[in-house]
């Protein structure tokens, strides 16, 4: 029997983890992180079931089934949250062991199968064995949907009509927008979607939107991806894009917080997410995971699963028994007593509670799979085949092009405490700017970007808490200029954090380009220190107004709460006015994983 | 004390008894005492029977791949080692035909009697069978299914529009199962006698075989993958799986209602045989394990019915037509 207290805190460690601001995504969970002797199994999981997963892994370490699991010795299972794409790049690389990536998983778990042919791809190609089982049986189903809130899907013939990409290009192609429809309040069709280099959804919203432009159900294609009219079609839809990013939660954090402020219809329009988010979103709990203290209140405005009538794509979240390098037959063992342990209709009728349908046909489908809360256990009709690897990396290749343009100031804080040591011999300034010349590297060359510092009286004359190093203009111009001036940055002083982050906004919204995202990476490591502006609050309306309505030309501010000083609260409640979001470096040696997940919006 | 004397000696008889049952063969007891060793090599579909084989015997040791796989590296001389082959026919027989231009001496012995069998099924999706059998008319048959994935969609042949197109789960011939569905295709749409010229001959089977290949989903999934996911998921992922009965039984009720089972006229079933390796010195003791009470415990256990298949349930064309249409099958892009 465990301690109560303890586990108490295990919860509240596990809940709060998960909830707080993006991080280096490498959290480890599951009972008893501690070494009790047994042979140590890691999963990589997906973040959106990590709570499940977590909690039948607690229930297998104690279980007869661990006892015996790995030949003679006991298995401890270990959850880490890892999303599908950031698991895929560093099993693509050998998953190199360090505290940013943490440990070499036996058991990944991404949310879709369709990520281990990714893999497999990606390493044939480099010259190695393939490591990733190619016929995994599904830990539980959730199809990619597209939500919209209810009034909008009703007002494209929702739930009698079918709608599809296609519907959804024509009205983002459309100048009157929701006028089209006799909404004109709602401005512009605008659509959320998440970056398909680490998220599930997105991949399989990008596969599917080639089948809508093929007219296809399967079997794409080198050719069919060429097609000028499939580029032309995806380009249409991507073109709708607020901004992308890493993980949906982003999106549906945001539009939650929009509803509460009577604002959802004019975040966006649309968010492609899994099924079981949808559910999520209505029960109130946007990120699916429950805080503490936390009582769920459904929104005003509750969304409805769209199953886009030309066909989408199940997320399988497979339990992948890896057969790497790394991994010796014991562990395997015992992976796979786990994999069949999650598979026991016990553990299924778990994976139902989290909006998930079981993957063991054993188990039915039941609530909270049901029309009242927003989706149909009748849906979806016809499910798209997932490509062929080698079709599938290259979708994601095309897709770097296809992408909307991106207009993106980076400020980054020069104030004297980014001189304080970080790592042996590297100031945190010196990661940062590490950091940031890679991110450079991510952008294509068509995008648009500046470099501007700050730090208190930085100059002379006017403005004096910053300089603009480089002027924002495209990146495939000026990207070994940007990465020069990075380089050479030094700390100076104090951190005017409030005016930095008003004024760049401003900047932003002056040169406006409505054809692409536009946004502000802000990096800071500490808290407003300027005497000459301490007032938040009229920052904080300064960005709000600027960002709400349909008249509004939307900047986002996205934030980087560098080291442990930073003034994390602040930095969320900025990105938060601008429906962006905050993400958490607070241990200085993960700011290469979060410049690249801040850039995985763009 | 002669009662007690009469006892013991009673006690002898029997254990002796038991004892000589064993050496005469069956429930894998073995000469000399202790259970055979060894590699079997087990067809996918018997996956299920020869793990259970396995956790009642640990010291045999299982390997499971597909048959058509198992009999192209045996034709090749590239098969690794093993000591029994246990493979449903008709790969049994493909692989004797194939091994017949294979150079060097032949690596298997002969095929036992059948151990267990299972008839080929459609595995229709219970929301579509009232409409697969409405077009199906006098019963379900080849002809039907193959017409059904030759139409434009679910609504041309009865169903409703939101359906989509048939979506036919069948798996490659490289498996039993699929093998053994495109002999069951040949037999049931042509005219006999069926053999390999008469289907290389028609071109109209070959636009069906066509028709077939195109529509399949899932089309890397063996049978009983597909019909885990159909089961799972639905209809919008697979709406009849072409699957051995057998595997019905790796399902509980309440899966295994979500699927209607049709046995298609006319039925062709799969014979399981266990085949020795030539020179392997404990094949012998295996394939008496295997033909024996274990292995025809851990065959119906897992699904399959006991013996050779009723000479109703024989359809399958020849040996050399099902190499044809192994041929044919991979020809079509």
């Amino acid at each position: 029997m465990r301690s109560p207290i303890r586990l108490v805190a295990l919860s509240l460690l596990l809940l709060m983890t998960a909830a707080c601001a993006r991080g280096t995504d490498t959290d480890v969970f599951g009972d008893g992180q501690e070494d009790n002797g047994c042979k140590p199994i890691t999963v990589a999981s997906s973040p959106e079931k990590l709570e499940l997963l977590t909690t039948l892994a607690n229930e297998f370490n104690r279980s007869d089934a661990a006892a015996t699991a790995a030949g003679d010795e006991c298995a401890q299972v270990r959850v880490a949250r890892k999303s599908s794409g950031a698991a895929a790049g560093l099993l693509t690389q050998g998953w190199p062991e360090n505290e940013a990536n943490g440990p070499q998983p036996v058991i990944w778990s991404p949310a879709a199968s369709s990520w281990g042919g990714i893999v497999n791809q990606r390493v044939t190609t480099a010259g190695s064995e393939p490591f990733v089982p190619t016929d995994p049986e599904p830990f539980m189903l959730t199809p990619l949907v597209i939500a919209m809130p209810k009034p909008m899907a009703q007002a494209l013939g929702w739930p009698d009509t079918p709608i599809g990409y296609a519907d959804l290009l024509a009205l983002a192609q459309d100048p009157q927008g929701w006028a089209s429809k006799g909404h004109p309040e709602w401005g512009q069709f605008k659509l959320g979607k998440t970056n398909p280099n680490y998220s599930t959804s997105a991949l399989s919203a990008t596969i599917a939107q080639y089948y809508a432009a093929t007219g296809k159900q399967g079997d794409l294609t080198r050719e069919d991806l060429a097609r000028p009219e499939v580029d032309t079609f995806n380009r249409g839809v991507e073109s709708a894009v607020v901004h992308y990013g890493d993980i949906t939660m982003t999106f549906l954090n945001n539009w939650f917080r929009n509803d509460r402020r009577g604002t959802a219809l004019t975040y966006v329009s649309a968010v492609a997410i899994e099924e079981k988010s949808v559910i999520d979103y209505n029960r109130g709990n946007p990120d699916g995971i429950t805080d503490p203290g936390e009582e769920p209140r459904p929104p005003r405005v509750p969304l409805v699963a769209i199953y886009p009538k030309e066909g989408t794509l199940f997320s399988d979240n497979p339990l992948f028994v890896l057969d790497a390098p790394w991994v010796d037959e014991g562990e395997k063992e015992a992976a796979r007593a786990f994999a069949q342990f999650v598979r026991r209709p016990a553990a299924q009728k778990r994976t139902l509670e989290f909006g998930f349908r079981p993957g063991n046909p054993d188990v039915s489908t039941g609530a909270p799979i049901e029309l009242a809360n927003g989706v149909d256990p009748n849906q979806p009709q016809t499910t798209l085949r997932v490509p062929e690897p080698a079709i599938l990396v290259e979708i994601i290749d095309r897709w770097a092009q296809t992408r909307r343009g991106a207009r993106v100031l980076l400020v980054i804080d020069v104030s004297g405490s980014m001189g304080e040591e970080a790592a042996p011999g590297q100031t945190k300034l010196d990661l940062a700017k590490d950091a940031a010349v890679d991110a450079i590297a991510q952008f294509k060359p068509e995008d648009e970007v500046g470099l501007r510092i700050f730090s208190t009286d930085l100059q002379q004359k006017e403005p004096k808490d910053y300089i603009d190093l480089v002027p924002i203009g495209p990146v495939g111009a000026q990207r070994e200029q940007i990465a020069s001036k990075i380089r050479d940055l030094t700390p100076v002083a104090g951190t005017p954090l409030y005016t930095v982050a008003r004024e760049s906004f401003d900047l932003m919204k002056d040169g406006y380009d409505p054809a692409r995202i536009n946004a502000v990476v802000l990096l800071t490591d500490g808290r407003n220190e300027d005497p000459r502006n301490d007032d938040i609050e009229g920052a904080l309306r300064f960005l709000r107004a600027g960002s709400e309505g349909t008249s509004a030309s939307p900047v986002r501010v996205f934030t980087i709460a560098y080291g442990q000083d930073a003034d994390a609260g602040t930095l969320r409640r900025i990105a938060e006015a601008t429906d962006a979001a905050t993400y958490d470096a607070a241990d200085p040696a993960t700011i290469d994983n979060v410049f690249t997940a801040v850039i995985s919006n763009f | 004390m002669k009662r007690a004397g009469a006892l013991v000696a009673a006690v002898l008889l029997v254990l002796i008894a038991v004892w000589i049952r064993g050496r005469l063969g069956g429930d894998g007891v073995k000469l000399g005492g202790g259970d055979p060793t060894g590699t079997v090599v087990c067809a996918t579909e018997l996956a299920r029977a020869c793990e259970s084989l396995r956790v009642e015997h640990p010291e045999v040791e299982i390997r499971i791949e597909a048959a058509g796989a198992t009999a192209q590296a045996l034709a090749g001389g590239t098969a690794g080692d093993f000591d029994v082959w246990l493979v449903p026919q008709p790969y049994a027989a493909v692989a004797a035909e194939l091994l017949k231009t294979a150079t060097g001496p032949p690596p298997l012995g002969s095929a036992s009697k059948p151990i267990a069998h299972s008839r080929l099924a459609f595995f229709v999706h219970e929301s579509r069978a009232a409409a697969f059998n409405a077009h199906c008319g006098n019963g379900p048959a080849w002809g039907c299914l193959l017409s059904a994935v030759s139409a434009d969609s679910w609504q041309s042949i009865g169903g409703q529009p939101t359906w989509g197109r048939v979506k036919p789960h069948l798996a490659d011939p490289l498996e039993t199962s699929g093998l053994l569905a495109l002999g069951g295709a040949a037999a049931g749409v042509l005219e006999a006698p069926v053999d390999g010229p008469t289907i290389r001959d028609n071109a109209q089977f070959a636009g069906a075989l066509d028709s077939l290949k195109r529509a399949r989903v899932l089309a890397d999934q063996p049978s009983a993958g597909a019909l885990q996911r159909m089961l799972a998921a639905g209809p919008s992922v697979a709406d009849v799986v072409v699957a051995l009965a057998a595997e019905r039984d790796r399902f509980g009720d309440s899966a295994a209602s979500k699927a209607t089972l049709l046995y298609p006229a006319p039925v062709v079933t799969a014979e399981v045989v266990a085949i020795p390796r030539r020179g392997s010195e404990s094949a012998s003791d295996l394939v008496e394990l295997l033909t024996g009470d274990a292995g025809r415990e851990a065959l119906t256990s897992t699904g399959w019915s006991p013996g050779a298949a009723p000479a109703a349930q024989r359809n399958s064309p020849s040996v050399g037509s099902h190499i044809v249409l192994r041929q044919i099958w991979e020809e079509i892009r």
